[in-house]
């Protein structure tokens, strides 16, 4: 069992040769299908603090991508960047370039409410508005300018289908949001972001603060939902990422260190620190 | 258990902080309570009808019997009197004295007067039929009715004299409605027009309008119109008040002299001591009505008080227009725009420190920049053709209203501040990520949540605006205003008028009447009523504030 240091960096070796096949052959599995977004060189910085490190990843498209790592490691703020939700944060500073769709999202001509409007997001806390559920679905068509009564309520019941929440509220369109339950509660979230057809949807960490039941109709609801758009999901519940997401990107301390098809990553880890992380040797 | 560690245990426990704590609220709790009682009792007291007491006089004072109300006694030492020179009874160390409405003022020169106990040794007597007769001038007159005369006739009444009296009072009151009518509604819109038309040719000669310009002869023509018109509003008033003289009544004073009223002046006759109680609360909330729906007489010091509620509650709320918007922008850039650096920070505190600023120094601001610099400017600049008199440059409801709101924006900001700061970050970032801009977030989710907020900032401006009197000496309030700021000649809301207020009402009731003793219980029942209306302002706040919470601040749970 003991190994002497030479078979110890030998190995080392192989592994990460091997990483270096497997990132070019996961880089061609994508290809293949479509990319929604490509992530180069990728820096970013919370004042003088670098919180991510060089970040090169493809985001294929129609298919649920999940983020994991251990507190910190820069999964959400990579999350945020997609949608330009730093941006708010004082003294942030981003280099490098992502593009959605090929279009640079950093550049000048790029108009930010436009951009969110092109990827929704999902919060870990739910956030409805205190209006009424109708309201909030509506929220974000009002903003594009739609008033359509019957464009409004068309729309507006595709969406809470569409999160599966239809059948549990259509009696109480009008009543205050904030009388729904937790789970209720995010997946109308989900609904207000799918009803203006995002094509990218965010969820940082969306079913962390529910109860396991709700997680598991919001786990039913990111199946449903890939169909139809490219999900990003943040989490930090392993067997969840197993469980929705196609491919997989473990990231550590600013750095992406592996990123595979979900059922590689988790089965056959090509480095040691995904593999001691998904054993949960540390995190 | 020795007593030491008893006092620690309890120490520890706490009782005695708690004992503290809960009498520092106890007294707080006395004060505030002693200090609307005193105001409610004084004030709600001053009109119920009191008794009227006959004294009968000993040989020594000139007159022999005086009637009136007790308003008041006194216990005086003996040596204090004789001091005066006031001659006492030996024996006796301190005297017993009344002070008492006399009224009458027309013939005894004061309304009140105090009486030692030696001077009406003779005794008191409360008659049945003692009159009290309150007039529209000279204060009450406290006597005995003996003849009604009609057209300078003895008329003799089939009913009692008192009975017949109501009957010819409330004919008088008919008619002076309907002299009110002509003269404070179609004369003043007469008058207004004259005005006007006046202004207009000024205007027109100012501009260059030769005297005998075509426009200049049509004011002409409707001036001589008005005129017509004016003079059948005369005729038709001078046959009023003929009517109105009709009739007069004889009293007796307690010592028996004879004296003539007319009817014209009079405004109210009852005989309180024959009074049942039923009699006497009517009476009473028909004095409480008078109070708070007429206009005052007598220097203030009678009627009601019905222009300064008015004026009041018309200046908060014009005040709560201007502060609020103005306010509520301010926090806005405060907190959502500005940079958090050294400036705002520094912006911030001079906002507070606004608040502390003493009230009638804006009063001196508000006089030199509203009132001389930007009241002067509108009339120099638009209505030229008033001058010399100021339209707007000269203090105002207007005036008031912004001056106080200048006092009162630091409150407003600084809970509106508060209330978007308490806005939870993650809703923000719900409606960014919809794609809402910045200012759409503002306008659909931040500013509708914080406005309890808002309100809460409100609440606390009017609290503070409703009781300031200091610097509304200086751009506005008056004691007597001619005519509401609100009323029925075109533009119907004027807001350069001068108007009454309730705080400096007090004020001028209680230490600039020249009846003081006849003011003082209309200071209480004035402060009563402006609490009340403060109270009464703020509950709406509240309510709509509570409201409001229960609409958006849900979120909590």
């Amino acid at each position: 069992m003991h190994q002497t240091r030479d078979e110890n960096d030998l190995e080392k070796i192989s592994k990460e040769e091997s990483s270096k096949t497997r990132e070019s052959e996961v880089n061609e599995v994508i290809s293949e299908t479509s990319v929604a977004l490509t992530v180069s060189e990728l820096d970013f910085y919370y004042g003088k603090t670098k919180a991510l490190n060089g970040i090169n990843m493809l985001i294929p498209e129609n298919k649920v991508t999940a983020f994991i790592g251990p507190s910190g490691c820069g999964k959400s703020t990579l999350l945020r960047i997609f949608n330009r939700m730093n941006d708010l944060i004082e003294n942030t500073r981003v280099e490098g370039s992502v593009r959605l769709k090929g279009q640079e999202i950093f550049s000048p001509e790029i108009n930010v409410s436009d951009l969110r409007q092109r990827v929704g997001m999902v919060f870990q806390k739910p956030n409805p508005f205190p209006k009424s559920i109708y309201e909030n679905v509506a929220y974000g068509l009002r903003i594009q300018g739609i008033n359509n009564k019957s464009t409004l309520n068309v729309t507006i019941e595709e969406a809470l289908r569409g999160a599966a929440l239809w059948d549990e509220v259509k009696d109480r369109l009008h009543e205050n949001a904030l009388s729904l339950s937790g789970g209720q509660q995010q997946r109308l979230v989900i609904a207000r972001a799918i009803a203006i057809k995002p094509e990218v949807l965010l969820l940082d960490e969306p079913a962390s603060a529910l109860d396991p039941i709700s997680t598991l109709k919001i786990e039913e609801l990111i199946n449903e939902l890939k169909n139809s758009y490219t999900i990003v999901i943040v989490t930090h519940n392993m067997q969840q990422a197993t469980r929705v997401s196609d491919f997989t990107a473990f990231m550590y301390l600013g750095d992406l260190i592996e990123f595979d098809e979900t059922t590689k990553l988790f089965s056959t880890p090509a480095k040691k620190q995904t593999e001691d992380y998904i054993t949960g040797r540390y995190g | 258990m020795t007593r030491q560690t008893q006092i620690k245990k309890s120490l520890a426990l706490g009782t005695p902080y708690v004992w503290l704590t809960s009498g520092a609220v106890a007294f707080c709790m006395i004060l505030v309570i002693g200090v609307i009682g005193l105001i409610t009792v004084r004030g709600a007291v001053h009109f119920w009808p009191k008794p009227i007491v006959m004294l009968n006089m000993t040989a020594e004072v000139s007159e022999e019997r005086v009637m009136g109300e007790i308003a008041g006694t006194e216990v005086v030492s003996a040596s204090l009197l004789k001091e005066q020179g006031i001659m006492v009874p030996d024996g006796l160390n301190s005297i017993k004295r009344l002070l008492i409405k006399t009224g009458n003022r027309k013939l005894n020169g004061v309304d009140f007067k105090w009486f030692n106990e030696t001077d009406y040794i003779a005794g008191i007597e409360i008659p049945s039929n003692a009159t009290v007769v309150e007039r529209e001038e000279w204060g009450n007159f406290y006597g005995f009715i003996n003849s009604i005369k009609e057209n300078g006739q003895v008329i003799k009444p089939k009913t009692s004299l008192l009975d017949e009296l109501d009957k010819r009072l409330t004919r008088r009151h008919l008619l002076v409605e309907e002299i009110r009518a002509i003269e404070n509604s179609d004369m003043q819109k007469l008058n207004g027009k004259v005005e006007r038309l006046r202004l207009e040719s000024r205007r027109l000669e100012l501009k260059g309008e030769s005297k005998n310009g075509q426009s200049q002869l049509f004011i002409e023509a409707q001036l001589t119109e008005i005129q017509k018109k004016y003079e059948f509003l005369n005729n038709k008033l001078r046959t009023l008040y003929k009517k109105i003289q009709r009739d007069q009544v004889e009293l007796l004073t307690g010592n028996g002299v004879s004296v003539l009223l007319d009817m014209r002046d009079i405004v109210r006759v009852y005989q309180p001591n024959n009074m049942s109680f039923g009699d006497k609360l009517i009476h009473y909330f028909e004095k409480v009505f008078e109070f708070v729906s007429e206009e005052p007489r007598e220097a203030n010091t009678e009627g009601g008080i019905f222009p300064a509620i008015f004026g009041t509650v018309v200046m908060v709320l014009l005040m709560s227009v201007f502060v609020t918007p103005f306010g509520v922008v301010a926090a806005v850039y405060l907190n959502e725009y500005a940079g958090q650096g050294a400036l705002t920070r520094a912006i911030r505190i001079a906002v507070n420190n606004l608040a502390g600023v003493p009230s009638v120094v804006y009063g001196v601001f508000g006089l030199g920049f509203f009132v001389y610099f930007v009241g002067g400017s509108i009339d120099d600049l638009f209505y030229p053709e008033v001058a010399p008199a100021p339209k707007f440059g000269t203090p105002g409801l207007i005036w008031s209203s912004l001056t106080l709101a200048i006092l009162t924006v630091p409150v407003v900001i600084v809970s509106t501040e508060e209330g978007l700061r308490r806005i939870p970050r993650n809703l923000r970032e719900g409606s960014l990520a919809l794609g809402a801009t910045k200012a759409e977030t503002l306008m659909r989710t931040v500013l509708p949540m914080a406005t309890p907020a808002m309100m809460t900032g409100l609440i606390l401006a009017v609290a503070r605006a409703a009781g300031e009197v200091a610097p509304l000496m200086m751009v506005g309030v008056v004691k007597l205003a001619p005519s509401l700021p609100i009323d029925g000649t075109f533009p119907f809301i004027h807001m350069e008028r001068k108007f009454m207020h309730m705080g400096f009402h007090i004020y001028d009731v209680g230490f600039q009447s020249p009846n003081v003793e006849a003011a003082r219980p209309l200071v209480y029942a004035t402060s009563f009523l402006l609490i009340i209306i403060i109270i009464s302002l703020n509950m709406t706040a509240i309510t709509v504030r509570n409201h409001l919470r229960d609409k958006y601040n849900a979120s909590d749970t």
